[in-house]
């Protein structure tokens, strides 16, 4: 059933997501105007220079993009996590994935191979991959069992471990520490147009297969059981959506780093905005994590013309009292 | 870690003898940065704590007996010729590691205020101390300063002449070349320098009457680029490209492989950033000198 008031929301979220586009593009340092911004992007460039034109498809296309894919892939990655463990708290962090992709990083900084940004996205793709293969491995190891709950808090004590692993490697090693400061704070700066390509292919396939997988997600929100004696394989979903949610987070943090917020924030945003239906709040986290993080890159990016905050304090530090307040205001009209 | 470093030090220098500091015998007054110490006549045991103490020490013939290696690099600078047994290292510029120094018993310690004013009453413990002010354009000040205090001034003053006929003979060629515009460029990890009149390379350029492009003549020492949307900033008709240690990151090498490069006009020279950067001294210089000698050479002109 769908009702009309929510059906506002949605198309208010589009719309500024399609708005989003043209203001991050336009804005900062190099002034161009919507007509010129219009010739460039339909390929007739005559009254750009060609430093305008680089500006456009070199640095500010491929971070938009970053901003949108990422902020898509933690928002949807976040919202499959909650469900799956029925746990409000939970964030793609906790399975050992944002420590995991930091400590692949770290290894590829004291290895002979250069630091290239094709590099850094498959190290740190390979960290977060196989931080939660270990998270797996050390669940099934020690419960027997393969529980979403379990699941949380080896992910989250492992964590603890790899993090300790790259704080001990940086502290030995400052230059490794210049290297990837921006990407421990969550950072789009370091975005590199040949990074695009690849995070794009693996977020729409995870956004796709997180779509496949939300109904028999469902049925697993009713109880293994339940599940079960509508011929499900629980296990099956559980190991499924864990994928979709690797591959979404490790691609997305491979490129810009942990972004915390919008892993564990953006669902409840959507819930309380989009709707509690399961395909909505799925559907609302993607383009909410998609519009919040380009708007905190463009906030940013604006705010400090030298590119060092990174969106994702901004989205903290405005974030976190806007969600208090829009809780707030929830409960008291109860 | 530098507190118990400190303690640790006053504790040895209390117990071993109090008068570590002092030169037995005459000495002669230098005055300096941060006032005026008595040196022995003919200094053998010299530290220095930068590398443009330790080029000036070996350009003036004097093997010192400790030097620090720069941030980052972990060796001395390739282009000088040390004696391996003799020049112990003192870990980085940053922190010299001052036990090992005072093992070292040295008889003169030279250095910087910039680099290392806050451990001087540390250093004078230890050794009469020399520091110039700063290090970097006033690399002929600090060499005269330095002379002086190793008894060396005359040495001091034939380095600097040479360098002055060998800076005429390059600006004559150069005249003839049309007076391209040299840009100096350092690319770091995480941003690019671009080298302005008030550092090392900057002075010796405008010493041998080298025009800078406009977006590197105005006065400090260096200008730091972070996004290559200014890349058009690092054109000359001459870019002198040098890389501190490539090996662990080097921003240029992310803007080369972008399309931002291909705006470049000039002609790019890849330069070794051990005597172009991090010598500062008479010894970089002259190595600077013949490198320029041949890029000039090789340069076809307007």
């Amino acid at each position: 059933m769908i009702i009309p008031a929510l059906d506002r929301r949605f198309s208010w979220l589009l719309l500024a997501l399609l708005l989003v586009v043209p203001a991050t593009l336009l804005s900062g340092e190099v002034d161009y105007s919507a007509m010129e911004l219009w010739r460039l992007m339909s390929g007739s460039e005559a009254a750009v220079t060609a430093i305008d034109r680089l500006v456009l498809t070199e640095l500010r296309l491929p971070r938009l993009l970053a901003a949108l894919l990422v902020g898509a892939a933690l928002g949807c990655a976040g919202c499959l996590l909650q469900r799956l463990t029925a746990n409000p708290l939970a964030s793609p962090g906790l399975l050992g994935l944002n420590q995991g992709a930091a400590l692949g990083l770290v290894c590829l900084l004291l290895s002979p191979w250069p630091f290239t940004p094709v590099n850094s996205f498959i190290a740190a793709l390979s960290g977060a991959s196989l931080a939660m293969a270990l998270v797996f491995g050390v669940v099934r190891l020690a419960t027997g069992a393969l529980a979403a709950e379990s699941l949380l808090l080896f992910g989250a004590l492992l964590s603890t471990l790899f993090g300790a692993l790259t704080t001990i490697a940086l502290i030995l090693d400052q230059h490794a520490l210049d290297a990837i400061r921006f990407w421990l704070a969550g950072s789009l700066s370091l975005v590199e147009p040949d990074q695009i390509r690849p995070l794009a292919a693996l977020v729409l396939t995870g956004l796709l297969l997180a779509g496949l997988l939300s109904r028999p997600l469902q049925l697993l929100e009713t109880g293994s059981d339940t599940a079960r004696g509508l011929g499900a394989n629980p296990r099956l979903i559980l190991l499924g959506v864990s994928a979709v949610i690797l591959l979404l987070t490790a691609a997305a943090v491979a490129v810009s780093g942990p972004i915390l917020f919008v892993g564990l924030v953006v669902p409840h945003l959507a819930r309380l905005w989009i709707g509690e239906q399961s395909s909505r709040q799925l559907a609302g986290s993607v383009l909410l994590g998609a519009l919040l993080l380009a708007l905190a890159d463009l906030f940013v990016f604006n705010l400090d013309s030298d590119d060092r905050l990174p969106p994702g304090v901004a989205l903290a530090v405005l974030g976190v009292p806007w969600f208090i307040w829009l809780v707030r205001r929830r409960y008291l009209s109860r | 870690m530098v507190r118990a470093t400190i303690l640790v030090v006053l504790l040895l220098a209390a117990i071993e003898s109090p008068m570590v500091g002092a030169a037995p015998g005459p000495c002669r007054p230098v005055s300096h940065a941060l006032g005026s110490s008595c040196v022995p006549p003919e200094p053998k045991r010299v530290a220095v704590l930068d590398t443009g103490e330790l080029d000036i020490a070996l350009a003036l013939g004097v093997m010192p007996v400790a030097a620090t290696t720069p941030y980052q690099v972990g060796q001395f600078p390739a282009y000088l010729t040390l004696d391996e047994h003799r020049v112990k290292s003192l870990g980085v510029v940053q922190e010299p590691d001052l036990e090992r120094l005072m093992r070292l018993k040295p008889d003169l310690i030279l250095g910087s205020r910039l680099r290392h004013g806050r451990l001087y009453p540390l250093l004078s413990a230890i050794a009469p101390t020399v520091l110039s002010e700063t290090v970097g354009a006033t690399w002929a000040g600090n060499l005269r300063l330095f002379a002086q205090a190793l008894g060396r001034d005359a040495e001091a003053e034939t380095l600097l002449s040479r360098i002055d006929r060998r800076c005429r003979r390059i600006r004559h060629q150069y005249e003839a070349k049309g007076r391209p515009t040299l840009s100096v460029v350092r690319s770091m990890q995480t941003h690019i320098r671009l080298y302005l009149p008030d550092s090392f390379i900057g002075d010796l350029l405008q010493r041998c009457g080298l025009q800078r492009p406009d977006s590197q003549s105005g006065n400090g020492f260096a200008r730091r680029l972070r996004s290559p949307r200014q890349i058009d900033l690092l054109d000359g008709d001459i870019v002198l490209l040098s890389e501190y240690a490539p090996e662990k990151g080097s921003l240029v090498r992310r803007w080369q492989r972008s399309l931002f490069w291909s705006r470049l006009k000039g002609r790019v020279y890849e330069v070794d950033d051990g005597y172009w950067m991090l010598g500062i001294g008479p010894l970089a210089a002259e190595r600077v000198l013949t490198d320029l000698e041949q890029i000039i050479h090789d340069y076809p002109g307007p």
